[in-house]
């Protein structure tokens, strides 16, 4: 049992290293549009 | 009996950690939902935390726990608490007062029916939701609690491993969740998670009472309490890391997101193991959890049943995967009290896990099932168009999470 834990993390760790990582043009998560509470004081 | 101030100290802490989960599962789900829901989303976690606590006292323990009723349900000897007090409950908890044993008890009840709300999710009634959380906690949660854990329960018995509620509070949550999604139906249009922050911070702290949860379900500060704390660390972490690489290797990129439900995953999958696997058992339960749970959750689209947080996946699957895991890995050298499972030579434990998994399934399908439609019949389950358009904060509260757009 030992070794099968192991193994399972380090299939893990190896994973990681050999992954591609995409660079998504779009998050997948849209980012909140926060409006100003206060309106731009006139100049 | 003598009431030990260290087990006593102990049960307590972790009932203060276990409350804490119910906000914390709160926040999580706020995340998820669109910021229109995102108070609604929190107020159905505070909301359950207050009516179960007092449904709890007057009939929802005696119910779980009261003298056996056939093994199907515990009678109403202990309505309202009458005839329990200080004095430990020697069936339950030697050692610590019967009613520390009902404070703890109390919060795993409190805690499953709001589970079940990330499944209809910005679109349910409040009324039909306060309906539908006080009905479930009597019909579902509470004899199935009997069956597990109550003394002449037909499923402990009979011999299946419970430790910490993968029967009692995932598989019937996520279940029920399942059916009340499929009855109720699927909301206007998808919304997108509105703050993932929440939802990390929500799982964190999760984290954090699921010691409480699974390490207190010794029900004494001892070395099986240990064990359990270790072993839920472990598989949580496990769930974490796996479920961000399956869905990397996936989608092609890390999700933090992921990560958090990976966690959560993994805490589900050990909650049955916890007092009776070691620490290697519990990486190959948060492997299994990481990537089971996330094929769960790819699947479920294609079932066309809009649970919207994804309870099913993670609560029903994960649950589950950490009920027949506990017959996989179980042994006697973690917790004589307990059983040897199929890789310590007892194949039968297995089957007898298997059982517990199909009655809770069946019997938390059904009965969500009369419930939901129940409801359904007589005031109504979701809010109008109109109001699920605007959100349930405004539509159903009067108020706004956030002074923003």
């Amino acid at each position: 049992m030992e070794l099968a834990a192991f193994a399972s993390f380090a299939l893990l760790v190896v994973a990681w290293i050999v992954l591609p990582l995409r660079s998504a043009p779009e998050p997948s998560v849209r980012a909140v549009d926060i409006e100003p509470l206060t309106e731009p004081v006139a100049a | 009996m003598e009431i030990s101030a260290g087990d006593t100290a102990w049960i307590l802490l972790c009932t203060a950690l276990v409350m804490l989960m119910t906000p914390a599962l709160g926040f999580f789900y706020a995340g998820l939902v669109g910021k229109r829901n995102a108070l609604s989303t929190l107020l159905h976690s505070f909301f359950v935390l207050c009516l179960i606590s007092v449904q709890f006292v007057l009939w929802g323990y005696t119910l779980a726990f009261g003298p056996s009723q056939g093994g199907l349900i515990g009678g109403l000897d202990w309505f309202g608490l009458a005839g329990v007090g200080v004095e430990p409950n020697p069936a339950y908890a030697p050692g610590v007062p019967h009613l520390a044993f009902v404070a703890f008890q109390m919060m795993f009840a409190v805690i499953t029916p709001a589970l079940i709300t990330g499944a209809f999710a910005e679109r349910v009634s409040f009324k039909a939701f306060i309906l539908f959380t006080l009905l479930w906690s009597t019909v579902v949660y509470a004899p199935i609690a009997h069956w597990v854990w109550g003394v002449g329960g037909w499923l402990r018995v009979f011999g299946s491993l419970d430790f910490a509620g993968g029967t009692v509070v995932h598989i019937s949550s996520g279940v029920s969740a399942l059916v009340a999604a499929l009855v109720i139906g699927r909301r206007l249009t998808k919304t997108e998670p509105h703050d993932a922050t929440m939802t990390i911070l929500g799982a964190g702290l999760l984290w954090f009472g699921w010691f409480g949860f699974n390490a207190g379900s010794a029900l004494a500060a001892n070395g099986l309490a240990a064990n359990a704390f270790i072993v839920t660390n472990t598989a949580a972490a496990m769930g974490a890391l796996t479920w961000l690489t399956v869905s990397w290797i996936h989608r092609g990129q890390p999700s933090a997101l992921g990560a958090a439900l990976g966690a959560v995953a993994g805490l589900v999958a050990i909650t049955p193991a916890a007092g009776f696997v070691n620490v290697p058992a519990s990486i190959m339960i948060g492997l299994g959890a990481g990537t089971i749970c996330y094929l769960a959750m790819l699947l479920r689209p294609r079932l066309r049943v809009d649970d919207a947080l994804d309870v099913w996946a993670v609560h029903g699957i994960g649950g589950t995967w950490g009920a027949v895991a506990t017959g996989l890995f179980a042994s006697v050298a973690v917790n004589g009290a307990g059983a040897n499972g199929l890789f310590s030579g007892n194949p039968e434990l297995v089957l007898k896990q298997l059982v517990a998994v199909g009655a809770t399934w069946l019997y938390a399908g059904v009965m969500t099932a009369v419930i939901v439609k129940v409801i359904q019949l007589t005031v109504g389950l979701r809010v109008g168009e109109e109001a699920e358009v605007v959100g349930l904060d405004r539509s159903q509260h009067g108020e706004i999470a956030y002074q923003v757009d």
